[in-house]
């Protein structure tokens, strides 16, 4: 596949359709925090496997830096560039997922827990297996009001797999993705 | 504008690294039912089974029904824990160890995000759980009266200090955080061999 897709809020590209051997990606997440003396924000990238009833398959399908991997070993946090990676291998995705949503939070230390005010450059991308990036989307919100957001999604469509980016901020935080999708955290 | 690169994620202990395909070892990946080959998946995603009692609702801790608890991964590094009525704490990460007061706060505590990883604030003791990984060890004491431990997914955990003869003792397991109730022999220090590091 030859160049990077760049993507606008709410667009979306075929991941599997014209590529049936694409078994794995990675999406990187990326930004840059605005330099403060003030408490700064801690933005925690996550993946959440969510099936028919947009809720998540279990409370074990949410991935973040403390809890590394699904069960079904289909989502993994890996390192390697960007500032965090999470690893998909569609090939172990049970059939009841329909789509994983990627959302990036800011911790909700009670000491000033930060807010996407103080962000810059963000963005979310997907790459296949060799690291060689297939789209983009930068995100340009800069909104304080805005405290956790969900960067995009990858979805079942007519048995293929497709990659969306979303753009989609929450003022609730951690606390309104986990009721969203019915995540006990 | 200034902007901060500082990179988040070397606190993720661990994360492993993406191999790529001209690095990976070919492993058969038919060898799940052979329980001697330790790369079979079925090795690898055995889900854990809690050995201790977990935390939901409230909850309290005694020495003669429920001394320790552990959290699960969620409640372990999602937002703050706020232990309320304490007097000191002491800290240790391995490396560095201390105590802190509300009067006498410890400028050795590791800090991220230009917040420190433990501290009084607002006179309750708040334990960053973004950033946990970096104690080993957590033990917090009261002069008198109850102590409440608070959750983000909003458990409570309480305990008695019996006149402060009683203590929090947290620590790391893994990458869950065990709630211990311990007894004081001398002071804290004694007790549990914390040396105050330069």
């Amino acid at each position: 596949m030859s160049g990077v897709i760049n993507l606008e809020s709410g667009a979306n590209i075929s991941l599997t359709a014209n590529n049936p051997l694409l078994k794995e990606i990675l999406i990187g997440f990326g930004w840059s925090l605005v330099a403060s003396n003030a408490p700064l924000t801690e933005l925690v990238p996550s993946a959440i496997m969510v099936g028919a009833n947009g809720k998540a398959v279990s409370d074990e399908h949410f991935v973040f830096f403390n809890q590394l991997g699904t069960p079904d070993g289909a989502v993994n946090y890996v390192s390697g560039e960007d500032k965090e990676q999470i690893e998909v291998n569609l090939s172990l995705i049970p059939e009841e997922v329909t789509k994983i949503v990627f959302v990036v939070y800011a911790d909700p230390d009670i000491r000033k827990p930060g807010n996407f005010g103080s962000v810059r450059g963000a963005y979310i991308r997907v790459a296949d297996r060799e690291d060689s990036s297939i789209a983009r989307y930068d995100i340009n919100q800069t909104d304080i009001e805005v405290t956790a957001m969900v960067f995009g999604e990858i979805y079942k469509h007519n048995g293929a797999w497709k990659f969306r980016a979303v753009g989609q901020g929450y003022s609730t935080g951690l606390a309104g993705v986990a009721k969203d999708f019915g995540v006990n955290i | 504008m200034p902007i901060n690169t500082t990179v988040s994620r070397a606190n993720i202990v661990y994360l492993k690294r993406r191999p790529k395909l001209s690095d990976t070892p070919v492993i058969p990946t038919t060898t799940a039912s052979n329980s001697l080959v330790l790369t079979a998946p079925n090795a690898v995603l055995a889900p854990e089974k809690p050995s201790k009692p977990t935390v939901s609702g409230k909850i309290a801790l005694s020495f003669t029904e429920k001394p320790v608890v552990r959290l699960n991964k969620r409640q372990s590094a999602m937002g703050s824990l706020v232990i309320t009525n304490a007097a000191s704490f002491a800290w240790d990460t391995g490396l560095k160890s201390g105590e802190e007061t509300p009067t006498q706060p410890n400028a050795n505590i590791p800090a991220f995000g230009n917040r420190k990883v433990v501290e009084f604030y607002k006179n309750e003791v708040v334990l960053s759980l973004r950033y946990f990984a970096q104690l080993k060890r957590l033990i917090v004491a009261a002069n008198s009266g109850i102590m409440e431990i608070k959750l983000y997914d909003g458990s409570t955990i309480v305990v008695d200090s019996d006149n402060g003869k009683n203590v929090i003792y947290i620590s790391r397991i893994n990458n869950i955080l065990e709630i211990r109730l311990e007894k004081l022999t001398g002071t804290v220090a004694e007790t549990f061999s914390v040396k105050s590091s330069l």
